[in-house]
């Protein structure tokens, strides 16, 4: 054959295979790695493994929320469907009534959940029989000692996902990352290989150590055992630091978390608004506990001193309406007037600022419209009505409203926690910003701002020294405990609804007062009656006072008539 | 020339064939064992092209063996299937008549342009069996099996020795129709026609009558595509020419073998080690797309060393094709290389995408016995051709 013509007919062949042999090199030398990564884009199935949630404490190390290991059965089948005998040989490895063969978005078959750890240990021992199974960790979230604490720890939902309570507020620092687990699939998605890289483990989310103290807090719902609503705020004044955060009626973070939907809607139902975290979002007016903020708005004002004199003569007259005391207190200062919640004194001390003065006074202490986000959500300040809300509706005669606001009563709304902000600083003239989340993850929380008290140290005594005589030989003398000191202030809120809330607002020690707290029972009558023993028992309990011989509970009917 | 010079494209043959069993045993023994068995029949094929059947013989009845042929190829329209009517079903196999027409269109035409250069009449005559056996074969639809009949007679036709501006004339129109589609391949190749007639200085007439011819194909094309032809005729055209361009398996089946090459890298994943072909995400692993499932488990090198075979099998026989002086036999070699090479070029370049999906095995790897016996023969018929010149020149 003619060599030109031969060549020219194999030259497209010959540059055929050498452009072949480039590309070739070029694939498998110089992109290799690309290609690389885009064949493991193929096989490569990552498998997310649930993060280990952090714990929760409380102040003495006390676990509230906590975790278990459980197990998750999972097969990667792709197009693929287990043999009858497949399933029933898992079925009764597992001791499960049943498997499900749902199919979750990440395409893979969700057989069982919740294993226990023995049982998924019985699977992983056999894993010659369950090539085909995988056993993900999952971290069951615990409450060992949820009970009344379930409003501060709050809950989580089906993903482990905090939707409540610290749960929520702290839910990144206590979600931890998830881990993978690498594992080879074939082209329609089954599994090849059980880890084909070692898996990275999940890693554990922060522990989150809170101030409360379980012990006091459970005590607290042993003594609301009789009641059917209410609140309690216990806090230490030194710190800020809240160790009783109590509300009631509360669903448990059993039932939120994995109660199922009947159980939670009937807990939902249940009468009383259990959602309503009365301690920090419970809005009552607060009566007679609230003449101390009355006290120090007068001192602060020049219109009284601690040594003024108003003499009650069973109430007030103003205008054509006779405002009422709870007695003939007779002519006392403002220390008796506290002792014996004379409303009279208050009623004068209130008259003499005028209502715009007193509403200034109040605006100035500024603790009390203030919202304290202790994670627990919900949170609420206090309502103070404003000057011009009174203009609005009083059309310029404000003496009742003025009278009536002086011994906390009429449109003036308080929480729990804001009135044992009263105590506290009344006791100590000043109280760090409270707060419940003592720690994150070792990191202790350091309260950014300190509440103060504006009036003078001897003007905050008087009121001090007043409250001490509250329990001392006043309305809640019923209350002392013998040989222990401490100051408190009675309160009843008119309840439209029905019989009256009972308060009791308190600090303890007298000297060198260390806690603070208020104490709520819905339609619970004098604050005498119900909260004031309450809080005596907390107070006891915190100072590991013997218990000594009780108060004598009074019908609400005889008391009554005791106290007029 | 010795003896095993002739065997020498046998040879470089059995290279491939035993790397691409090598591969076949880590895709499936059971492909492999069988592939054994096609091999075995593909040696006696190419033991009875060699020894048993003379060229000379064949050279005299090759236009029945053609004409034989043309009758499966028609017969096959009819009875042929299930699916595209490409194949008779025997129970154990199934038979490709359109192997058969590649054998007879090579010995046919061999033995029409075996002057030096031909007449026209042979030339016409060759271009006539040629297209004969590419319609046939085209309508089953098996466009790239028909495609390696004109590629055959493309290169018998230059083999041979026919005149450039007769070669331009018959394939002039072709381009013209196909550049169409494209303003500026179809602007170059009217210059190109131009330019290349005056070089050939066949005169003013031959020019303005080649460039005319192209221009006029050129507009009529795009003018009966567009004009008498609907939207959804067009669709069912490209459908039925290149069924696998629009489709997505095929992208992805191209994806999938490019990311099994190139994942290979140097010294591949191992034996049996191949996560493409090993976890099936490499479709036909062991037919069209053998080369990639070697190049991810042998890699760059195990890649190289089958496209080196490849180049020393064209080498060789184009060394047997240098040699021969007989026009038939010289035929007969470069079209078995035409023939060879076409499906080798056209499967590499495809796996490699550099070129649409062809759907051509690649040849003495993939897995099949139809393609391998008739690539054997085609070995078996370039040894009998090169012993047969030896045999002329030893007298």
């Amino acid at each position: 054959m003619e060599k030109r013509r031969v060549i020219l007919v194999v030259a497209f062949f010959s540059i055929a295979l050498a452009g072949a042999f480039a590309r070739t090199f070029y694939m498998q030398v110089i992109k290799a790695s690309e290609f690389r990564s885009r064949a493991e884009l193929n096989y490569l199935r990552r498998v997310p493994i649930p993060p280990i949630r952090g714990r929760i404490l409380d102040r003495n190390g006390v676990v509230l929320a906590s975790w278990e290991p459980r197990f998750t059965a999972v097969a990667l089948l792709g197009d693929t469907s287990l043999t009858e005998e497949e399933l029933e040989n898992l079925r009764s490895t597992l001791e499960a009534d049943s498997l499900s063969l749902k199919h979750s978005y990440l395409g893979y078959a969700v057989l069982a959940n919740d294993i226990p750890y023995e049982k998924a240990l019985a699977v992983m021992e056999r894993s010659e029989s369950f090539g085909w199974l995988l056993m993900l960790p999952w971290f069951k979230r615990t409450y060992p000692r949820s009970g009344s604490l379930s409003p501060v720890i709050g809950y989580v939902d089906a993903e482990g996902v905090g939707k409540a309570g610290i749960e929520k507020s702290m839910n990144e620092a206590l979600m931890g990352t998830p881990g993978t687990k690498y594992l080879m699939v074939d082209a329609k998605g089954r599994m090849v290989k059980k880890d084909i890289y070692p898996p990275e483990e999940p890693g554990q989310g922060k522990d989150i150590v809170l101030s409360v103290d379980s012990r006091l807090q459970e005590a607290a719902d042993t003594l609301f055992r009789a009641y059917n609503a209410g609140a309690a705020v216990v806090m230490n004044i030194k710190t800020g630091e809240i160790l009783v955060l109590y509300t009631k009626p509360y669903i448990d973070s059993w039932t939120m978390t994995y109660g199922t939907s009947e159980q939670k809607a009937s807990a939902l139902s249940a009468p009383g608004s259990p959602l309503l975290n009365r301690a920090v979002a419970g809005l009552y007016p607060p009566g007679s506990t609230f003449k101390p903020v009355v006290a120090l708005a007068g001192l602060d004002s020049r219109a009284i001193t601690p040594n003024s004199v108003f003499c009650c003569a069973g109430g007030m007259q103003m205008g054509d309406r006779f405002f009422k005391c709870t007695g003939f207190h007779g002519c006392l200062d403002l220390v008796h007037a506290i002792e014996h919640s004379c409303n009279t004194y208050f009623y004068s001390v209130g008259a003499r600022m005028g209502l715009q003065t007193l509403l200034e006074e109040i605006e100035k202490m500024g603790f009390l419209k203030r919202r304290y986000d202790l994670g627990i959500g919900g949170e609420k300040p206090a309502l103070i009505p404003s000057m011009d809300y009174y203009r609005k509706n009083f059309s310029g005669r404000y003496g009742g409203a003025t009278l009536n606001l002086s011994i906390g009563q009429g449109e003036l709304l308080l929480t729990p926690l804001h009135m044992a902000l009263v105590a506290g600083l009344v006791a100590r003239g000043e109280i760090p910003v409270p707060h419940i989340v003592m720690s994150v993850g070792g990191e202790p929380y350091i309260p950014p701002e300190t509440l103060r008290l504006k009036v003078s140290e001897s003007e905050r005594e008087a009121v001090k020294r007043g409250m001490l005589l509250v329990v001392e030989s006043g309305t809640a003398r019923t209350c002392r405990l013998p040989g222990f000191k401490f100051g408190g202030k009675t309160g009843t809120a008119q309840n439209p609804h029905g019989r009256d809330h009972s308060l009791f607002i308190f600090y303890a020690p007298y000297d060198d007062p260390e806690i603070a707290g208020a104490v709520v029972v819905e339609q619970g009558g004098f604050g005498a009656t119900a909260a004031a023993p309450i809080a005596r028992e907390l107070i006891r309990r915190y100072f590991g006072l013997p218990p000594s011989p009780l108060f004598i509970v009074k019908k609400p009917q005889e008391q009554k008539e005791e106290l007029e | 020339m010795k003896t095993w010079r002739s065997l020498l494209p046998l040879f470089f043959a059995l290279g491939i064939t035993a790397l691409s069993i090598a591969e076949l045993f880590s895709v499936g023994s059971g492909y492999a064992i069988r592939q054994l068995i096609w091999v075995g029949a593909g040696l006696l094929a190419f033991g009875f092209f060699y020894k048993a059947i003379s060229p000379l013989t064949l050279r005299r009845g090759a236009e029945i063996i053609y004409w034989v042929s043309v009758i499966m190829l028609v017969a096959v329209l009819f009875l042929g299937g299930p699916g595209a009517r490409r194949w008779f079903s025997l129970g154990f196999m199934q038979f490709q008549p359109s192997e058969i027409a590649k054998l007879a269109a090579l010995l046919v035409i061999s033995k029409t342009l075996e002057t030096r250069p031909p007449e026209t009449g042979r030339v016409l005559a060759g271009v006539g069996y040629a297209f004969v056996a590419f319609a046939l074969i085209f309508v089953e639809p098996d466009l790239a099996t028909a495609g390696a009949i004109i590629a055959l007679s493309t290169s018998l036709l230059i083999g041979s020795g026919v005149r450039l501006p007769l070669l331009l004339v018959l394939y002039a129109p072709l381009f013209a129709a196909i550049s169409s589609f494209w303003l500026w391949s179809f602007i170059s190749l009217v210059i190109g026609v131009f330019l290349l007639s005056r070089l050939m200085k066949m005169g003013w007439g031959y020019t303005l009558g080649l460039t005319t011819l192209v221009i006029g194909v050129g507009l009529a094309t795009p003018l009966i595509w567009n004009g008498a032809l609907k939207e959804y005729q067009r669709k069912r055209i490209i459908a039925f020419f290149a069924p696998q361009a629009h489709s997505t398996k095929a992208g992805w089946q191209a994806l999938q073998a490019r990311v099994a090459i190139g994942s290979g890298g140097l010294f591949g994943k191992g034996y049996r080690k191949g996560t493409q072909k090993g976890l099936e995400f490499l479709p036909e692993a062991h037919t069209d797309f053998i080369f990639a499932a070697v190049g991810e488990e042998f890699g760059f090198l195990g890649c190289a060393a089958i496209l080196g075979l490849f180049a020393l099998l064209l080498w060789s026989l184009v060394r047997a094709a240098f040699f021969t002086e007989d026009p038939y036999l010289g035929n007969l070699i470069v079209g078995a290389t035409t023939i060879i090479f076409y499906h080798a070029s056209f499967n590499l370049l495809s796996v490699l995408g550099l070129f649409p999906v062809a759907g051509l095995p690649l040849p003495f790897a993939s897995y099949g016995g139809s393609h391998l016996i008739m690539e054997f023969s085609l070995l078996g018929i370039v040894a009998a051709s090169v012993e047969e010149e030896m045999r002329r020149r030893a007298y």
